[in-house]
Protein backbone atom coordinates (compact mmCIF):
# COMPACT_ATOMS: atom_id res chain seq x y z
CA UNK A 1 0.00 0.00 0.00
CA UNK A 2 0.75 3.77 -0.49
CA UNK A 3 0.32 4.90 2.69
CA UNK A 4 4.23 5.09 3.86
CA UNK A 5 4.88 6.48 0.48
CA UNK A 6 2.27 8.62 0.95
CA UNK A 7 4.44 10.49 3.89
CA UNK A 8 7.58 10.19 1.76
CA UNK A 9 5.95 11.99 -0.97
CA UNK A 10 4.55 14.64 1.22
CA UNK A 11 8.17 15.54 2.76
CA UNK A 12 10.24 15.57 -0.59
CA UNK A 13 7.90 17.73 -2.57
CA UNK A 14 5.63 18.26 -5.49
CA UNK A 15 7.12 16.54 -8.09
CA UNK A 16 7.19 13.07 -6.08
CA UNK A 17 3.96 13.93 -5.34
CA UNK A 18 2.48 14.26 -8.89
CA UNK A 19 4.44 10.55 -9.51
CA UNK A 20 2.72 8.72 -7.43
CA UNK A 21 -0.08 10.10 -9.03
CA UNK A 22 1.13 9.37 -12.17
CA UNK A 23 1.75 5.68 -11.20
CA UNK A 24 -1.41 5.53 -9.81
CA UNK A 25 -3.54 6.42 -12.00
CA UNK A 26 -1.56 4.65 -14.83
CA UNK A 27 -2.28 1.37 -12.42
CA UNK A 28 -6.01 2.26 -12.43
CA UNK A 29 -6.41 2.89 -16.35
CA UNK A 30 -4.75 -0.59 -16.47
CA UNK A 31 -7.79 -1.69 -14.62
CA UNK A 32 -6.19 -2.06 -11.42
CA UNK A 33 -9.32 -0.99 -9.49
CA UNK A 34 -7.06 -1.34 -6.34
CA UNK A 35 -5.38 2.14 -7.26
CA UNK A 36 -8.59 3.47 -6.77
CA UNK A 37 -8.16 2.70 -3.17
CA UNK A 38 -4.90 4.16 -2.92
CA UNK A 39 -5.91 7.20 -4.36
CA UNK A 40 -8.78 7.20 -1.89
CA UNK A 41 -6.31 7.14 0.63
CA UNK A 42 -4.57 9.89 -0.40
CA UNK A 43 -6.39 12.54 -1.29
CA UNK A 44 -10.10 12.17 1.17
CA UNK A 45 -8.53 13.95 4.21
CA UNK A 46 -7.89 17.58 1.61
CA UNK A 47 -11.15 16.51 -0.39
CA UNK A 48 -13.25 16.64 2.95
CA UNK A 49 -11.26 19.41 4.51
CA UNK A 50 -11.80 21.34 1.18
CA UNK A 51 -15.56 20.75 0.82
CA UNK A 52 -15.97 21.28 4.70
CA UNK A 53 -14.18 24.64 4.62
CA UNK A 54 -16.07 25.72 1.21
CA UNK A 55 -19.63 24.76 2.88
CA UNK A 56 -19.10 25.03 6.37
CA UNK A 57 -21.35 21.93 6.93
CA UNK A 58 -20.12 18.57 8.23
CA UNK A 59 -22.78 16.35 6.56
CA UNK A 60 -22.58 18.59 3.25
CA UNK A 61 -19.09 18.10 3.10
CA UNK A 62 -19.51 14.87 3.41
CA UNK A 63 -21.69 14.28 1.00
CA UNK A 64 -19.95 16.06 -1.95
CA UNK A 65 -16.94 14.44 -0.58
CA UNK A 66 -18.66 11.01 -1.61
CA UNK A 67 -19.87 12.61 -4.42
CA UNK A 68 -16.52 13.68 -5.86
CA UNK A 69 -15.26 10.30 -5.34
CA UNK A 70 -18.14 8.31 -7.13
CA UNK A 71 -16.81 11.06 -10.35
CA UNK A 72 -13.48 10.47 -10.24
CA UNK A 73 -13.79 6.42 -10.35
CA UNK A 74 -16.07 6.95 -12.92
CA UNK A 75 -13.97 9.66 -15.06
CA UNK A 76 -10.63 8.42 -14.28
CA UNK A 77 -10.09 6.35 -17.29
CA UNK A 78 -11.01 9.74 -19.21
CA UNK A 79 -8.65 11.73 -17.07
CA UNK A 80 -5.77 12.70 -20.46
CA UNK A 81 -2.85 14.22 -18.00
CA UNK A 82 -3.15 17.55 -19.41
CA UNK A 83 -3.33 19.25 -15.92
CA UNK A 84 -2.35 17.90 -12.52
CA UNK A 85 -4.06 14.89 -11.29
CA UNK A 86 -4.40 16.61 -7.87
CA UNK A 87 -5.28 19.98 -9.28
CA UNK A 88 -7.94 17.97 -11.30
CA UNK A 89 -9.37 16.76 -8.44
CA UNK A 90 -9.55 20.00 -6.48
CA UNK A 91 -11.27 21.68 -9.65
CA UNK A 92 -14.24 19.17 -9.01
CA UNK A 93 -14.89 19.80 -5.71
CA UNK A 94 -14.69 23.60 -5.99
CA UNK A 95 -16.84 23.17 -8.87
CA UNK A 96 -19.39 21.04 -7.08
CA UNK A 97 -19.33 23.07 -4.09
CA UNK A 98 -20.02 26.41 -5.93
CA UNK A 99 -22.61 24.79 -7.90
CA UNK A 100 -23.94 23.83 -4.05
CA UNK A 101 -23.39 27.24 -2.32
CA UNK A 102 -25.20 29.26 -5.68
CA UNK A 103 -28.21 26.64 -5.31
CA UNK A 104 -28.30 28.01 -1.75
CA UNK A 105 -28.06 31.11 -2.48
CA UNK A 106 -30.84 30.81 -4.90
CA UNK A 107 -33.13 28.82 -2.61
CA UNK A 108 -32.19 31.65 0.21
CA UNK A 109 -32.48 34.55 -1.85
CA UNK A 110 -35.79 35.73 -0.10
CA UNK A 111 -34.19 34.79 3.90
CA UNK A 112 -32.48 37.34 6.41
CA UNK A 113 -30.01 35.71 7.79
CA UNK A 114 -28.63 36.76 11.03
CA UNK A 115 -24.95 37.57 11.60
CA UNK A 116 -25.12 35.53 14.34
CA UNK A 117 -26.07 32.22 12.98
CA UNK A 118 -23.45 29.32 13.02
CA UNK A 119 -22.47 27.75 10.53
CA UNK A 120 -23.27 24.32 11.85
CA UNK A 121 -20.41 21.80 11.51
CA UNK A 122 -21.32 18.55 13.88
CA UNK A 123 -24.84 18.33 15.64
CA UNK A 124 -24.97 21.75 16.31
CA UNK A 125 -21.30 22.69 17.29
CA UNK A 126 -19.54 25.19 16.17
CA UNK A 127 -16.01 24.30 14.75
CA UNK A 128 -14.30 25.61 17.75
CA UNK A 129 -15.78 22.44 19.45
CA UNK A 130 -13.48 20.57 17.48
CA UNK A 131 -10.41 22.24 18.48
CA UNK A 132 -7.92 20.35 20.83
CA UNK A 133 -8.68 21.45 24.04
CA UNK A 134 -6.28 19.49 26.13
CA UNK A 135 -3.62 22.40 26.62
CA UNK A 136 -5.97 24.84 26.45
CA UNK A 137 -7.49 26.66 29.72
CA UNK A 138 -11.48 27.42 29.23
CA UNK A 139 -10.51 30.69 28.37
CA UNK A 140 -8.93 29.72 25.54
CA UNK A 141 -10.64 27.33 24.23
CA UNK A 142 -14.11 29.73 24.75
CA UNK A 143 -11.87 32.26 22.82
CA UNK A 144 -10.64 29.99 20.10
CA UNK A 145 -14.54 29.21 19.34
CA UNK A 146 -15.40 32.42 19.03
CA UNK A 147 -12.59 33.85 16.68
CA UNK A 148 -12.72 30.63 14.25
CA UNK A 149 -16.77 31.42 14.37
CA UNK A 150 -16.34 35.23 13.64
CA UNK A 151 -14.27 33.94 10.48
CA UNK A 152 -16.09 31.51 8.97
CA UNK A 153 -19.08 34.30 9.25
CA UNK A 154 -17.07 36.42 7.07
CA UNK A 155 -15.61 34.16 4.70
CA UNK A 156 -19.43 33.47 4.32
CA UNK A 157 -19.84 36.92 3.18
CA UNK A 158 -16.91 37.10 0.45
CA UNK A 159 -18.11 36.08 -2.79
CA UNK A 160 -17.58 32.78 -3.70
CA UNK A 161 -14.30 33.41 -5.94
CA UNK A 162 -12.39 35.06 -3.43
CA UNK A 163 -13.48 32.34 -0.64
CA UNK A 164 -12.56 29.83 -2.80
CA UNK A 165 -9.02 31.46 -3.18
CA UNK A 166 -8.66 32.32 -0.10
CA UNK A 167 -9.81 29.17 1.63
CA UNK A 168 -7.15 26.95 -0.69
CA UNK A 169 -4.15 30.03 -0.30
CA UNK A 170 -4.74 30.28 3.64
CA UNK A 171 -6.32 27.77 4.92
CA UNK A 172 -5.12 24.65 2.65
CA UNK A 173 -1.98 26.04 2.15
CA UNK A 174 -2.26 25.30 -1.74
CA UNK A 175 0.21 27.05 -4.07
CA UNK A 176 -0.69 30.16 -6.43
CA UNK A 177 -0.62 27.39 -9.13
CA UNK A 178 -2.60 25.00 -8.11
CA UNK A 179 -5.28 27.31 -7.41
CA UNK A 180 -4.77 28.94 -10.84
CA UNK A 181 -5.34 25.27 -12.61
CA UNK A 182 -7.78 24.30 -10.12
CA UNK A 183 -10.22 27.03 -10.32
CA UNK A 184 -9.29 27.42 -14.41
CA UNK A 185 -8.03 31.10 -14.17
CA UNK A 186 -4.18 33.05 -14.57
CA UNK A 187 -2.07 33.68 -11.54
CA UNK A 188 -2.64 36.87 -11.84
CA UNK A 189 -6.43 36.84 -11.18
CA UNK A 190 -5.35 33.95 -8.22
CA UNK A 191 -3.52 36.82 -6.59
CA UNK A 192 -6.39 39.66 -6.91
CA UNK A 193 -8.84 37.42 -5.69
CA UNK A 194 -6.76 36.54 -2.83
CA UNK A 195 -5.80 40.20 -2.12
CA UNK A 196 -9.39 41.40 -3.01
CA UNK A 197 -10.84 38.87 -0.48
CA UNK A 198 -8.09 39.54 2.43
CA UNK A 199 -8.91 42.97 2.26
CA UNK A 200 -12.62 41.76 2.33
CA UNK A 201 -11.48 40.00 5.12
CA UNK A 202 -9.84 42.67 7.04
CA UNK A 203 -12.65 44.67 7.05
CA UNK A 204 -14.86 42.48 8.60
CA UNK A 205 -12.26 40.92 11.07
CA UNK A 206 -10.57 44.15 12.37
CA UNK A 207 -11.38 43.79 15.71
CA UNK A 208 -10.53 40.65 15.81
CA UNK A 209 -7.10 40.78 14.01
CA UNK A 210 -5.97 43.46 16.90
CA UNK A 211 -6.00 41.04 19.71
CA UNK A 212 -6.39 37.71 18.26
CA UNK A 213 -3.03 35.19 17.97
CA UNK A 214 -2.85 32.42 15.78
CA UNK A 215 -5.50 29.43 17.28
CA UNK B 1 5.98 53.21 -6.27
CA UNK B 2 2.85 54.12 -4.55
CA UNK B 3 0.53 52.73 -2.62
CA UNK B 4 -1.62 51.30 -5.50
CA UNK B 5 1.52 49.22 -6.67
CA UNK B 6 1.83 47.91 -2.82
CA UNK B 7 -1.69 46.29 -3.08
CA UNK B 8 -1.21 44.73 -6.42
CA UNK B 9 1.81 42.77 -4.76
CA UNK B 10 0.66 42.35 -1.88
CA UNK B 11 0.54 38.30 -2.47
CA UNK B 12 4.11 38.93 -3.33
CA UNK B 13 4.93 40.95 -0.71
CA UNK B 14 3.83 38.36 1.90
CA UNK B 15 5.40 35.20 -0.04
CA UNK B 16 8.44 36.95 -0.17
CA UNK B 17 8.43 36.26 -3.69
CA UNK B 18 9.40 39.22 -4.83
CA UNK B 19 12.98 40.36 -7.30
CA UNK B 20 15.21 41.74 -5.93
CA UNK B 21 15.30 45.25 -7.37
CA UNK B 22 10.88 45.03 -6.47
CA UNK B 23 11.36 44.14 -3.19
CA UNK B 24 13.98 47.36 -2.80
CA UNK B 25 11.47 49.76 -4.00
CA UNK B 26 8.86 48.27 -2.14
CA UNK B 27 11.17 48.30 0.85
CA UNK B 28 11.87 52.13 0.39
CA UNK B 29 8.18 52.76 0.18
CA UNK B 30 7.59 50.71 3.50
CA UNK B 31 10.20 52.86 5.35
CA UNK B 32 8.20 55.62 4.57
CA UNK B 33 4.12 54.77 4.36
CA UNK B 34 2.88 53.65 7.55
CA UNK B 35 -0.51 52.83 6.13
CA UNK B 36 1.01 50.41 3.80
CA UNK B 37 3.28 49.08 6.66
CA UNK B 38 0.03 48.48 8.73
CA UNK B 39 -1.58 46.76 5.75
CA UNK B 40 0.83 44.24 5.11
CA UNK B 41 1.47 43.40 8.68
CA UNK B 42 -2.54 42.85 9.31
CA UNK B 43 -2.69 41.06 5.78
CA UNK B 44 0.20 38.53 7.79
CA UNK B 45 -1.86 38.59 10.61
CA UNK B 46 -4.90 37.37 8.99
CA UNK B 47 -3.50 34.74 6.67
CA UNK B 48 -1.40 33.58 9.75
CA UNK B 49 -5.23 33.35 11.29
CA UNK B 50 -6.43 31.58 8.88
CA UNK B 51 -4.23 29.04 8.45
CA UNK B 52 -4.49 28.10 12.22
CA UNK B 53 -8.12 28.01 12.08
CA UNK B 54 -8.67 23.93 12.42
CA UNK B 55 -10.49 21.49 9.97
CA UNK B 56 -11.77 18.00 10.60
CA UNK B 57 -10.88 15.19 9.09
CA UNK B 58 -13.97 12.82 7.36
CA UNK B 59 -15.46 10.25 9.73
CA UNK B 60 -14.05 6.02 9.88
CA UNK B 61 -16.91 5.01 8.11
CA UNK B 62 -16.26 7.38 5.39
CA UNK B 63 -14.20 4.65 3.35
CA UNK B 64 -16.70 1.78 3.49
CA UNK B 65 -19.63 4.97 2.31
CA UNK B 66 -17.28 5.54 -0.74
CA UNK B 67 -16.31 2.46 -1.85
CA UNK B 68 -19.73 1.09 -0.90
CA UNK B 69 -21.15 3.36 -3.42
CA UNK B 70 -18.92 2.25 -5.95
CA UNK B 71 -19.68 -1.37 -5.73
CA UNK B 72 -23.06 -0.12 -5.85
CA UNK B 73 -22.84 1.58 -8.92
CA UNK B 74 -20.24 0.79 -11.08
CA UNK B 75 -18.22 -2.81 -9.69
CA UNK B 76 -21.19 -4.63 -9.68
CA UNK B 77 -21.32 -8.32 -12.12
CA UNK B 78 -24.90 -9.61 -13.03
CA UNK B 79 -23.96 -12.46 -10.57
CA UNK B 80 -23.71 -9.85 -7.84
CA UNK B 81 -26.90 -7.92 -8.56
CA UNK B 82 -28.94 -11.15 -8.73
CA UNK B 83 -27.43 -11.74 -5.58
CA UNK B 84 -27.87 -8.38 -3.98
CA UNK B 85 -31.37 -8.31 -5.45
CA UNK B 86 -31.89 -11.92 -3.39
CA UNK B 87 -30.68 -10.42 -0.60
CA UNK B 88 -32.30 -7.39 -0.42
CA UNK B 89 -35.60 -9.87 -0.97
CA UNK B 90 -35.11 -11.92 1.71
CA UNK B 91 -33.58 -10.46 4.18
CA UNK B 92 -37.04 -8.58 5.58
CA UNK B 93 -37.68 -12.08 6.34
CA UNK B 94 -34.51 -12.76 7.96
CA UNK B 95 -35.65 -10.06 9.96
CA UNK B 96 -38.80 -11.72 11.38
CA UNK B 97 -39.01 -13.14 14.51
CA UNK B 98 -40.22 -16.59 14.68
CA UNK B 99 -43.84 -15.67 15.92
CA UNK B 100 -44.13 -13.46 12.79
CA UNK B 101 -43.07 -16.37 10.62
CA UNK B 102 -45.50 -18.89 11.54
CA UNK B 103 -48.45 -16.87 11.38
CA UNK B 104 -47.26 -15.85 7.94
CA UNK B 105 -47.38 -19.44 7.14
CA UNK B 106 -50.28 -20.49 8.70
CA UNK B 107 -52.24 -17.54 7.14
CA UNK B 108 -50.63 -18.17 3.73
CA UNK B 109 -52.59 -21.47 2.75
CA UNK B 110 -55.66 -20.19 5.15
CA UNK B 111 -55.85 -17.34 2.54
CA UNK B 112 -54.84 -19.47 -0.37
CA UNK B 113 -57.73 -21.54 0.19
CA UNK B 114 -60.16 -18.92 1.53
CA UNK B 115 -59.45 -18.02 -2.54
CA UNK B 116 -60.00 -21.14 -3.52
CA UNK B 117 -62.84 -21.70 -1.86
CA UNK B 118 -64.70 -18.47 -2.94
CA UNK B 119 -63.37 -19.36 -6.72
CA UNK B 120 -65.10 -22.83 -6.31
CA UNK B 121 -68.60 -21.77 -4.96
CA UNK B 122 -68.59 -19.27 -8.28
CA UNK B 123 -68.20 -22.39 -10.35
CA UNK B 124 -69.99 -24.74 -8.28
CA UNK B 125 -73.33 -21.59 -8.55
CA UNK B 126 -72.65 -21.67 -12.05
CA UNK B 127 -72.80 -25.44 -12.97
CA UNK B 128 -75.45 -26.04 -10.38
CA UNK B 129 -77.71 -23.69 -12.33
CA UNK B 130 -79.00 -26.23 -14.40
CA UNK B 131 -80.73 -27.53 -11.20
CA UNK B 132 -82.07 -24.69 -9.35
CA UNK B 133 -85.37 -23.84 -11.53
CA UNK B 134 -84.44 -23.30 -15.44
CA UNK B 135 -84.55 -24.74 -18.24
CA UNK B 136 -81.24 -24.37 -19.77
CA UNK B 137 -81.43 -26.57 -23.01
CA UNK B 138 -79.34 -25.53 -25.62
CA UNK B 139 -79.63 -26.63 -29.41
CA UNK B 140 -78.36 -25.05 -32.98
CA UNK B 141 -82.21 -25.11 -33.79
CA UNK B 142 -84.93 -23.16 -32.48
CA UNK B 143 -86.60 -24.98 -28.98
CA UNK B 144 -90.04 -25.22 -28.53
CA UNK B 145 -91.59 -25.64 -24.62
CA UNK B 146 -93.72 -28.50 -24.41
CA UNK B 147 -96.46 -29.09 -21.56
CA UNK B 148 -93.84 -31.08 -19.60
CA UNK B 149 -91.83 -28.44 -19.18
CA UNK B 150 -89.51 -30.33 -21.12
CA UNK B 151 -87.61 -28.71 -23.91
CA UNK B 152 -87.64 -29.95 -27.98
CA UNK B 153 -85.97 -29.05 -30.65
CA UNK B 154 -87.31 -29.72 -34.18
CA UNK B 155 -85.01 -32.86 -34.74
CA UNK B 156 -86.53 -33.90 -31.60
CA UNK B 157 -84.60 -34.39 -27.94
CA UNK B 158 -81.73 -36.23 -29.28
CA UNK B 159 -80.45 -32.98 -30.33
CA UNK B 160 -80.79 -30.87 -27.22
CA UNK B 161 -78.06 -30.68 -24.59
CA UNK B 162 -78.38 -28.76 -21.11
CA UNK B 163 -75.83 -26.37 -20.87
CA UNK B 164 -74.98 -23.70 -18.01
CA UNK B 165 -74.85 -20.14 -17.87
CA UNK B 166 -72.03 -19.05 -17.33
CA UNK B 167 -73.48 -15.18 -15.93
CA UNK B 168 -73.40 -15.43 -12.05
CA UNK B 169 -75.36 -11.94 -12.57
CA UNK B 170 -77.93 -13.70 -14.42
CA UNK B 171 -78.47 -16.82 -12.49
CA UNK B 172 -78.61 -15.16 -9.29
CA UNK B 173 -81.31 -12.84 -10.68
CA UNK B 174 -83.33 -15.64 -12.01
CA UNK B 175 -83.00 -17.32 -8.92
CA UNK B 176 -83.89 -14.68 -6.80
CA UNK B 177 -87.20 -13.98 -8.99
CA UNK B 178 -87.71 -17.35 -9.23
CA UNK B 179 -87.90 -17.21 -5.40
CA UNK B 180 -90.13 -14.41 -4.56
CA UNK B 181 -91.56 -12.97 -7.74
CA UNK B 182 -92.70 -15.87 -10.21
CA UNK B 183 -95.70 -18.41 -10.07
CA UNK B 184 -95.38 -21.38 -12.25
CA UNK B 185 -94.31 -21.28 -15.09
CA UNK B 186 -94.87 -17.39 -15.29
CA UNK B 187 -91.78 -16.66 -17.30
CA UNK B 188 -90.55 -18.51 -20.27
CA UNK B 189 -88.29 -17.21 -22.85
CA UNK B 190 -85.96 -18.84 -25.94
CA UNK B 191 -82.45 -17.00 -25.70
CA UNK B 192 -80.59 -16.64 -28.62
CA UNK B 193 -76.82 -17.01 -28.45
CA UNK B 194 -74.86 -16.00 -31.77
CA UNK B 195 -71.26 -17.82 -31.96
CA UNK B 196 -69.89 -15.07 -30.20
CA UNK B 197 -71.58 -16.14 -27.40
CA UNK B 198 -73.91 -12.62 -27.29
CA UNK B 199 -77.21 -13.43 -25.89
CA UNK B 200 -80.96 -11.85 -26.51
CA UNK B 201 -84.73 -12.90 -26.13
CA UNK B 202 -85.53 -14.77 -29.04
CA UNK B 203 -89.24 -15.00 -28.15
CA UNK B 204 -91.30 -14.71 -24.72
CA UNK B 205 -93.51 -17.55 -24.57
CA UNK B 206 -94.81 -17.34 -21.05
CA UNK B 207 -95.28 -13.75 -20.06
CA UNK B 208 -94.88 -12.97 -16.49
CA UNK B 209 -97.31 -10.36 -14.42
CA UNK B 210 -94.14 -7.86 -13.95
CA UNK B 211 -92.71 -6.93 -16.39
CA UNK B 212 -89.82 -5.35 -14.68
CA UNK B 213 -88.43 -8.34 -14.52
CA UNK B 214 -88.67 -9.27 -18.16
CA UNK B 215 -86.90 -6.23 -18.85
CA UNK B 216 -84.50 -6.98 -16.08
CA UNK B 217 -83.99 -9.80 -17.89
CA UNK B 218 -83.60 -9.08 -21.02
CA UNK B 219 -80.51 -6.08 -19.73
CA UNK B 220 -78.95 -9.19 -18.16
CA UNK B 221 -79.06 -11.24 -21.08
CA UNK B 222 -77.81 -8.93 -23.34
CA UNK B 223 -74.43 -7.48 -21.23
CA UNK B 224 -73.97 -11.40 -20.27
CA UNK B 225 -71.70 -13.43 -22.06
CA UNK B 226 -72.51 -17.09 -23.33
CA UNK B 227 -70.93 -20.33 -23.85
CA UNK B 228 -71.51 -20.79 -27.76
CA UNK B 229 -72.76 -24.52 -28.66
CA UNK B 230 -70.26 -26.53 -30.68
CA UNK B 231 -71.07 -28.67 -33.52
CA UNK B 232 -68.31 -30.74 -34.94
CA UNK B 233 -66.21 -28.92 -32.78
CA UNK B 234 -67.24 -25.38 -34.84
CA UNK B 235 -69.32 -22.69 -32.58
CA UNK B 236 -72.84 -22.37 -34.34
CA UNK B 237 -75.39 -20.54 -33.21
CA UNK B 238 -77.87 -21.96 -30.64
CA UNK B 239 -81.04 -21.29 -28.42
CA UNK B 240 -81.88 -22.41 -25.16
CA UNK B 241 -84.87 -21.83 -23.31
CA UNK B 242 -85.05 -19.91 -19.85
CA UNK B 243 -87.99 -20.55 -17.37
CA UNK B 244 -88.66 -19.14 -13.85
CA UNK B 245 -89.47 -21.46 -11.30
CA UNK B 246 -88.96 -24.98 -13.47
CA UNK B 247 -86.88 -27.59 -12.04
CA UNK B 248 -86.02 -29.84 -14.88
CA UNK B 249 -83.06 -31.62 -15.69
CA UNK B 250 -82.51 -33.07 -18.30
CA UNK B 251 -81.67 -36.89 -18.51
Amino acid sequence: MYGHEITLAENSGNAKHDDVDISLVARFQAGDTTAFEDIFTLYKDTVFRLAFRLLGDREEALDLSQDVFLTLYKELRRFRRSSRFKTWIYRIVVNRALNRLRLWKRQRRHQTISLDALPKYHKGESIGASLPAADRSPYETLYGQDVARRIHQALALLPMDQRAAIIMRDMEGFSYEEIAEALEINLGTVKSRIARGREELRRHLHDVLRTACPL
Amino acid sequence: MDCKSIEAWICDILDGSLAERDARMVNDHLATCAACRYRIQENRRLSDLLGSVPSMSPPPYFERLVMRGIERRYRRSWRETLQSFYEDMVHPLRMLDRRDLLIGLVSLPIALGLFLAIFCHIQLSIFNSQQVGLLTFVSDKPLVAIPSGEARSEEGNDAVTPVGISSPALIRFVESAAKTEAKGDDLLVMVYVNQYGTGSIEQVIEYPNDHSILNKLNTLIASAKFRPARRNGKRVDSYFLLALNQVHVLG
